[in-house]
Parts: C-alpha cells; structure tokens; sequence
C-alpha cells in the first residue's frame, strides 16, 4: 500500500514537470485561454468566458492555484474574476466582482498574498 | 502647388482623424484611479481602498496626458511597497503596505512628457534598480533605489530609447511592456 502511493506521487511530478500551463487573454475572442506549452507545441486546454468582454490582465498566485482576470469594461461593466486553477488546464469560476471602469493592471500583496492592488 | 496643398491638408485630415480616434480611446480607459481588494476568500472579492485623481493641467502630450492613466502595479523586491506608472502624470506613485493597506508616500517624479507605462525591477548582489518603459518617448528610464527608513529613494541614472542608447523606433511606435530576465539580467522590451 505504502509503495504504491509513492509511485503514484513520482508519476504526477513527472507529468507536471513535463508540460507547462500558460494562461492568455484576448479582447478578440473575449476569452482566458488555457494553454499547455510542451517543448515548442502549444495546444489549448480550456477557454473560459467569465472575465467579461475586455479581459485584459492576469495574476495567478501559483501557491494557492488561484488566478485572477480583469475585465476593462468598455463596453459594459468591468469586473475582477477569480479562478481556482489546475494542473489540466481547468478554469473554476470562483467571484466576479463588479468594479470601476478600465483596470489594466493588478499584483498581489499583503500576508499570505491577501490582497490585490489594481491599477485604472 | 494645388496638388500638393491637397495632399497636405488630407494628410492633416488624417491625423485629425487619428487624434480623435485616439481620444477616445483614451476616453474609453480613464478612470484615474488606484484600488486594492481583500482577495484572502477568493470566493468573496471585497474593496478595500480606492484613491482617484485628477490633474490640475494637461502634460506636454496633451491629447495622452489630459488626465491621470495609472498603468501598471508592482510589488517591489522587498514586498513592503506598490509602484504605479501614471502615464498620465509623468509619475511613478509609490504607496507603503502595511498589511493589507497601503497609503501613498512621495512619488517618483518621471521625465515630463514620457508617459511611463510599465515597470520592472532587477536586484543584482545589494544594489537595487528600477526601470519604466515610456510609451510616449518610447524610452526606458533607469533608476538606482535606495531604502530609507523614510521610504525608497529613487536617482535616475539613464534615460534612452526602448531600441538602447542613440536608438530610434518607427513612427508610431509605442512601447508597452518590460520585463527584466532573471537569469542574465537583461532587459526585454516589447512595442
């Protein structure tokens, strides 16, 4: 029983070790798309719609598996969508928070990555 | 002479054109302001603070610099400060975190009419720099940082252009992102 859940714990390391995930954004298609990057190739995991219209920047805090997306809301509402993310690629809506017009930027801050500053 | 007069004033049609579109673009992305949001539950997004500003006059580039666009956040090496490019104030405002509240200390004066975009940091042994890519100049500005008890103290050292030292780019050219390789310690631009 011990050996086996030691095999199975090297296996996933390999697999995360092997492909990388890279999340993108686009006001062409409106969506967050998540790509895995293998040597060269990329190929789309999933694509999400929940960052409205304008998604226009990322923060992923890579130790909690949480991203966060602004919307810059031009043409309607802009907003702050959280995503808890994992390693195939899945986007889990978390919140979307209504906020001012046109953020374009974010980071995290604080203890434990507790807070987000947004630049409009 | 005609001919030419025509081409002249269609020409300055166009960028009448162009300066409108522009315009309200600019428009379409200005609210002049810096939030923060308690993320701790990422099931509940709340706000926590939010500092809106104005500017008493255009800057130099007046139809980009009619009012305050903050463009960037960044979190410096030492986590205890935010650096936000106001391309719109030729500033890098600076706030102070304490916890999860921040509050704006001096800010960083730019070079006027530069309009600072985007930022990034490079440690290299105990010296500290900071650098903004100017979308307005498409410059890169140096800065060494000193830390005070007071804050960060911030001495330009270089101001060139986003193509390196005597570099010139293409007309209508504007830069947009800086990112510092943490490997080498070069600076990579993007326009």
């Amino acid at each position: 029983m011990a050996s086996t859940t030691i095999l199975s714990l090297a296996l996933s390391l390999v697999a995360s070790a092997s492909a990388q995930v890279i999340y993108a954004t686009s006001y062409n298609d409106h969506a967050v798309t998540a790509l895995n990057l293998k040597g060269s190739t990329l190929s789309v995991l999933s694509k999400s719609y929940d960052c409205g219209s304008e998604p226009t920047w990322l923060t992923l805090d890579y130790a909690k598996s949480v991203l966060y997306c602004l919307n810059e809301g031009w043409g309607g509402n802009a907003s702050i969508t959280s995503y808890k993310t994992s390693a195939d690629g899945a986007l889990w809506k978390q919140n979307i928070l209504p906020v001012l017009k046109s953020p374009v930027a974010s980071t995290l801050f604080g203890p434990d990555n507790a807070a987000l500053a947004v630049a409009y | 002479m005609r001919h030419s007069r025509w081409h002249t004033s269609k020409s300055d049609e166009v960028e009448r054109e162009s300066r409108t579109v522009r315009s309200i673009l600019t428009c379409r992305s200005d609210t002049s302001s810096f939030g923060t949001f308690s993320v701790g539950n990422v099931a509940a997004l709340s706000q926590l603070q939010k500092e809106t500003y104005t500017l008493a006059a255009p800057g130099p580039v007046a139809d980009r610099q009619d009012a305050p666009h903050l463009h960037h956040a960044i979190l410096d090496p030492t986590k205890k400060y935010i650096l936000v490019p106001d391309l719109g104030s030729d500033l890098v405002r600076v706030y102070k975190i304490n916890g999860t509240s921040v509050w704006a200390v001096a800010p960083v004066k730019a070079v006027p009419g530069s309009g600072p975009r985007h930022g990034a940091f490079a440690v290299a042994g105990s010296s500290t720099f900071f650098y903004t890519l100017n979308e307005l100049t498409n410059s890169i500005t140096g800065y060494t940082v000193a830390y005070k008890d007071a804050g960060p103290e911030f001495t330009r050292v270089f101001d060139f252009s986003s193509h390196g030292p005597g570099g010139s780019v293409p007309k209508g050219t504007k830069a947009a992102e800086i990112v510092v390789s943490v490997s080498d310690l070069l600076l990579r631009v993007a326009s």
